[in-house]
């Protein structure tokens, strides 16, 4: 009898427990796929120099966009993306940490940490060593996650000569 | 509030459905961010922890540009109780704010007035907070702050 109460109650257990946990998992898991996703794609694009590939990260044109504490729009970033290339002789930079916090089934919010240097044209090289970062949040959009919010900034030495 | 962007209207009218669109925030959201930021600048002038307990949420986490390092809920809560500083004022100012659900991003702009050597010397800085609403309330999940550039 014991035995057979036991039985149901685990039963019981399973078919209450079971679809939630089924639905929430995997769900969070595919939005941390797709927001890692979307930190390795930007790191393609600005090591690939890709301005247009840079743009189709974002939903839209006008979002909440900072940039080394000022604000900006996807065209005017990718005008100081082309400014900075164009300044840059080179440069190396790595992501160190992706935090992802999953807000929901549509949004997660991106907290990448990155480490670098780049040398100017002029020779002057400055280092950044793990102090910069970019927070940005994404939304789903159908089948495709962008950027509704970005903020980028860095705190380089630069390299003695 | 900033005017609404037409722009960003059209925008989103062609966007492809299967999640919530942006949308600037109700005058009514609005004020409860900016009554969050205003006590964020309080705990900050008064030293009081205890409102960052309860306005920033466990997960916290602030990169800051200021001196390149990130810092904790825990890491805040720390510092603001134990900072010496004399502040004649510091003030938050939500300049815009996006909805989406139950998850809002602000970008605002940060003035700081602190007594240093019989001085007052002056810090300005931009932020973009993200809030998640928990409870019925607005609390701040993640940040990113930078020092307005020098012009």
């Amino acid at each position: 009898m014991r035995r057979i109460v036991q039985v149901v109650m685990l039963g019981l257990a399973l078919v209450a427990v079971r679809p939630a946990q089924a639905q929430k998992a995997p769900k969070a898991k595919e939005v941390e796929t797709a927001a890692r996703a979307v930190a390795a794609e930007l790191r393609r694009v600005w090591d690939a120099r890709d301005n247009e590939a840079f743009a189709k990260c974002f939903a839209e044109p006008e979002g909440l966009f900072v940039s080394g504490g000022a604000s900006y729009t996807v065209a005017s970033l990718q005008a100081q993306n082309a400014k900075i290339w164009a300044d840059r002789a080179n440069e190396s930079w790595k992501n160190d940490a992706v935090k992802v916090i999953v807000l929901g089934d549509d949004a997660a919010l991106l907290q990448i940490t990155f480490s670098g240097r780049y040398t100017l044209a002029t020779g002057v090289t400055w280092e950044f060593a793990s102090s910069a970062f970019t927070t940005v949040l994404i939304r789903r959009f159908g089948g495709d996650w962008k950027i509704v919010a970005y903020h980028n900034s860095g705190s380089g030495k630069q390299v003695p000569k | 509030m900033m005017p609404v962007r037409l722009t960003l209207i059209a925008c989103l009218a062609v966007l492809p459905s299967g999640a919530l669109a942006a949308q600037q925030v109700s005058p009514a959201v609005l004020k409860e961010i900016q009554a969050v930021e205003a006590e964020w600048a309080k705990a900050y002038q008064t030293h009081d922890a205890r409102i960052l307990d309860r306005i920033l949420g466990s997960e916290y986490y602030i990169f800051s540009a200021w001196d390149g390092k990130t810092y904790r809920k825990a890491d805040e809560i720390r510092d603001t109780g134990s900072s010496k500083a004399n502040y004649a004022s510091i003030t938050n100012t939500v300049l815009d704010a996006r909805q989406y659900g139950d998850v809002v991003v602000a970008l605002g702009r940060y003035d700081e007035k602190e007594k240093k050597n019989g001085k007052i010397v002056e810090a300005h800085g931009t932020w973009q907070t993200v809030f998640s609403k928990r409870n019925g309330q607005w609390v701040a999940i993640a940040s990113h702050a930078a020092p307005v550039p020098k012009r």
